[in-house]
């Protein structure tokens, strides 16, 4: 702005008209300049904004018939006639979340604590790092033709709910790995350096000195990043399956296809069966069913929002105060 | 003390689990690298489709054998949609996304950080799913309705509905990053700009947009990234008519989308399943290639600053 | 009890101490002062091999503790760093409770066993870190409610707690208040004479002078001069001191 500022108006009568410049139109012209880009700036946030807003009100809108109806929440899925309930869905997708996280948080955790406490300034740890970042910018499509490849057809799980698990897993360690060890790396240096000082090894450090007072920190990551896993689709369709058997609660056989908790049985989640029944088409009532299984999902990943900030702002008061 | 364990076992047993952990995590991406690679370059080696033909072919009909007795797979028409979708949209979430981000740091950081940063990474966790689902519902419709009222027939589906969809699906990504990224410039430079006379505009402009160049631009590749890999809710859009698209109106599709839609449908080991792996690929070589450039911007920021 | 011979610390390549050599006996407080930067709190980093835990920092030299040679690959770190107490410029309290922060290493290293035991040591150490009258109706109550003293002297008592017959004082008054500071010096004072050695790494020159024995000054690297307390502020020997000594630099 500055360049080319200088001698561009044809300057009226003033001090510094002889040399061709006047100082008192450049100061209007900047500060007008200066208003409108704040105008300017000030629009576009309200139009993020509205964006927001627009969004989550069209799809709770939009499902608000569905979100309250319980047949629907607990109903069976249906093709060709309507009225049609995502049940399983619902299920599944908590299962999957739960199953995921008990799979990738420890792992996380051990990644994350050999980054930031262990790691050696090498070769290996420089292409480790480098690898996990290539996971986290990977399309998560392309993780999930990989698990269909590797543990689909390879190890021969088949579309599983285990199958989806770990690609949603691969999916979201580089995600809790980087939160983790943030976290980690912002506990002061002299809670390290005191407990070292002790003669203490750095398991110990880390475990009973740094975790807890990293803990607000990685429970909100975590919690977040299941709010991400729980909307996954793409890294599904070629793992989890896209077909949902109906679920009976009192079958306790693990290797039956109707036993909820039965690893190897597949599982289509709500972000799959949005997208499946969309693709497909023959579902009568499908804008009926898709608008309520957005609804449904939304208000889950609005869930796990208020809650990783709810959870993390106690887990903090509860350490400062007490 | 009897059943005290010695420290320096403790720290091997830390240091051993910890390590596993990464070398699983490290082996895994290897794993999936080489997995994806081999089927891919297996088109190919094994199965003799001409590189070249594959990446400039404009036709895409793997059930019709062409002039030479092969499949016909040009991959081009997917090549374009990809990325024409990744640049449009790219091109319509940055100077929001740049433009929100200079409001949240430089003009009311306090509304920034309270209020608008929550919503932004609100924003990031809505499942692209939904956010296909709203492109099919309103986008597409608004489009089709808006073609049919200047004239024009036009389906909805295509390069400019998909754009905007994955516009909106970067945005909150390339936003928080590019607020991080301004708020990682020194106050020293603002205030030393502001003694000078500037105004705010002028020291964003100048100042603080110049120095925090690379991180933004890491923000923008780290967005398009996002945008080239995104699969379902582009395919939802798009229209899945693997041609080259003659407008941003007509159907099209992308390396995602006819990645999504085939893949269930064709036995391994037969020709089509094979190019698809290809397609896979080739998705996977530009991510790469997407990471590779932030490295290098990350090098050449670190060398500059020391 | 502990002492150095050509010890030289680098950073990088870059040395920040030179072939140093010192000696420090049982029951006495020994002040390492000097001007910012000069070398002293590196020095006092190596006695405890802490220096390790800095990516790139290479020792050289000998560290013979007991008369015997520390600064090897093969040291038990742990084992000496547990005899070797250290406490830092800053409080360090860990988010724990008070006794929590003194059973904290005393339980990892297997040095207490049972309830008894436990209430015994965190009352000797506390008492040893002129503490226990102020907290000791509540022990359960954490020790980042304490003040910035407090914290300190429960510091000292949690490294107590383990029974060093060395304790290494990295500027440990530097963020508190004079009364606090007195305090602290008594207690040091105190340490020294139930026979622990003492090494207290200081840039005030009139604490230096009230709590030592012996005073060691660095200048830019280099162990310049030691001797007894009174005869480094009475009668320097090198002109360097003198002039620190006098205000002219530092």
């Amino acid at each position: 702005m500055a360049k080319g500022s200088g001698n561009a108006a044809p300057a009226p009568a003033s001090a510094s008209a002889a040399r061709g410049f006047d100082m008192a139109a450049h100061v209007r012209r900047i500060n007008a300049q200066d208003k409108a880009a704040t105008v300017v700036l000030t629009l576009i946030v309200g139009f993020v904004l509205l964006i927001l807003a627009a969004i989550v009100v069209y799809v709770l809108a939009s499902g608000a018939g569905k979100l309250f109806d319980l047949g629907f929440l607990t109903g069976k899925p249906q093709q060709f006639k309507e009225g049609g309930g995502i049940g399983p869905q619902l299920f599944n997708s908590f299962y999957l979340l739960v199953l995921t996280l008990l799979i990738s948080v420890p792992i996380s955790l051990g990644a994350a604590i050999f980054l930031a406490e262990y790691a050696p300034d090498n070769r290996a740890t420089a292409i480790a790092k480098t690898l996990i970042e290539t996971l986290s910018s990977l399309p998560s499509i392309v993780v999930g033709l990989f698990g269909f490849l590797f543990f689909v057809l390879y190890l021969g799980w088949g579309f599983s709910i285990i199958a989806g698990a770990v690609a949603l897993t691969m999916f979201n360690v580089p995600i809790l790995v980087r939160v983790i060890q943030q976290a980690l790396e912002n506990v002061p240096r002299t809670q390290r350096d005191a407990a070292l000082a002790m003669g203490l090894t750095r398991w110990e450090t880390t475990i009973h000195v740094l975790l807890p007072v990293a803990m607000p920190a990685i429970v909100t990551g975590i919690v977040l990043s299941a709010g991400r896993v729980f909307g996954e689709a793409a890294a599904l369709i070629f793992t989890a399956g896209q077909s949902a058997p109906m679920l009976d609660f009192t079958n306790f056989d693990l290797s039956s296809p109707a036993c909820p908790w039965n690893v190897f049985r597949p599982a289509e989640t709500l972000a799959v069966h949005i997208w499946k029944i969309n693709s497909e088409g023959v579902v009568p009532d499908l804008e009926a069913v898709s608008n309520g299984t957005a609804a449904v999902l939304l208000v889950c990943i609005l869930a796990f929002n208020l809650l990783a900030r709810l959870v993390g702002k106690l887990l903090e008061r509860r350490m400062t105060s007490e | 003390m009897a059943k005290h364990v010695p420290k320096r076992r403790v720290e091997l047993v830390g240091k051993g689990v910890t390590g596993a952990c990464i070398a699983l995590v490290a082996l895994l991406v290897v794993t999936l690298v080489a997995m994806v690679a081999q089927r891919g370059i297996s088109t190919f080696a094994v199965d003799g489709i001409n590189l070249f033909d594959f990446l400039t072919g404009t036709t895409w009909n793997p059930h019709q054998d062409d002039a030479n007795g092969m499949p016909t797979v040009g991959a081009l028409p997917m090549i374009v949609g990809s990325f024409s979708v990744t640049i449009l949209s790219t091109l319509v979430a940055l100077p929001i996304a740049v433009g929100s981000a200079i409001f949240v740091v430089e003009v009311a950081p306090g509304f920034g950080r309270r209020v608008f940063q929550p919503l932004i990474e609100l924003l990031v966790g809505i499942p692209s799913v939904v956010y296909g689902l709203i492109g099919l519902t309103v986008i597409v419709a608004w489009t089709r309705d808006v073609g049919g009222m200047l004239g024009q027939n036009i389906t909805g589906y295509g390069i400019f509905s998909s754009s905007i969809v994955l516009a909106v699906m970067i945005l909150p990504t390339v936003t928080s990053l590019s607020i991080d990224a301004l708020a990682a410039v020194p106050n020293e430079y603002r205030e030393g700009s502001y003694a000078l006379g500037c105004t705010r505009w002028q020291t964003v402009w100048n100042v603080v947009l110049r120095s925090a160049l690379p991180s933004l631009m890491t923000a923008v590749i780290l967005g398009m990234t996002r945008a080239f890999g995104e699969a379902l809710a582009v395919q939802m859009v798009i229209g899945n008519a693997a041609q080259i698209p003659s407008s941003l109106f007509t159907p099209a599709s992308t390396l995602t989308s006819v990645l999504t839609m085939g893949m269930g449908n064709e036995a391994m080991g037969t020709v089509y399943n094979d190019v698809l792996w290809s397609l896979a690929l080739l998705l996977m070589a530009m991510s790469l290639v997407f990471i590779l450039i932030i490295h290098l911007i990350g090098r050449k920021g670190a060398r500059k600053h020391g | 009890m502990i002492e150095t011979r050509d010890l030289t610390v680098s950073y990088g390549g870059v040395e920040a101490l030179h072939a140093t050599s010192l000696e420090f006996q049982a029951g006495q407080v020994t002040a390492l002062i000097g001007p910012s930067g000069c070398g002293k709190s590196t020095f006092l980093r190596c006695l405890n091999l802490m220096n390790r835990e800095i990516p790139g920092c290479c020792v050289g030299g000998s560290i013979l503790y007991h008369g015997r040679d520390v600064n090897t690959a093969k040291e038990n770190l742990f084992e000496l760093r547990k005899s070797i107490g250290m406490v830092f410029q800053q409080p360090t309290p860990f988010r724990k409770s008070i006794r929590e922060n003194i059973l904290f290493a005393p339980k990892r290293h297997g040095l207490v066993a049972g309830r008894e035991q436990e209430d015994a040591l965190v009352e000797e150490s506390l008492r040893a870190g002129a503490l226990w009258d102020e907290v000791k109706d509540k022990l359960d109550k954490s020790a980042c409610a304490l003040s910035g003293g407090q914290q300190q002297r429960l510091c000292i008592a949690r490294t107590l707690a383990m029974r060093p017959d060395v304790v290494l004082f990295d500027e440990p008054c530097s963020a508190l208040d004079p009364i606090s500071t007195y305090t602290i010096e008594e207690t040091i004072r105190a340490i020294a004479e139930r026979g622990i050695c003492a090494i207290i790494v200081t840039h005030n020159m009139e604490q230096a002078a009230r709590v030592s024995d012996r005073t060691a000054f660095f200048y830019l690297g280099d162990m310049v001069e030691t001797g007894d307390t009174k005869q480094i502020f009475s009668a320097p020997r090198d002109a360097r001191l003198a002039d620190y000594l006098t205000g002219r630099f530092g």
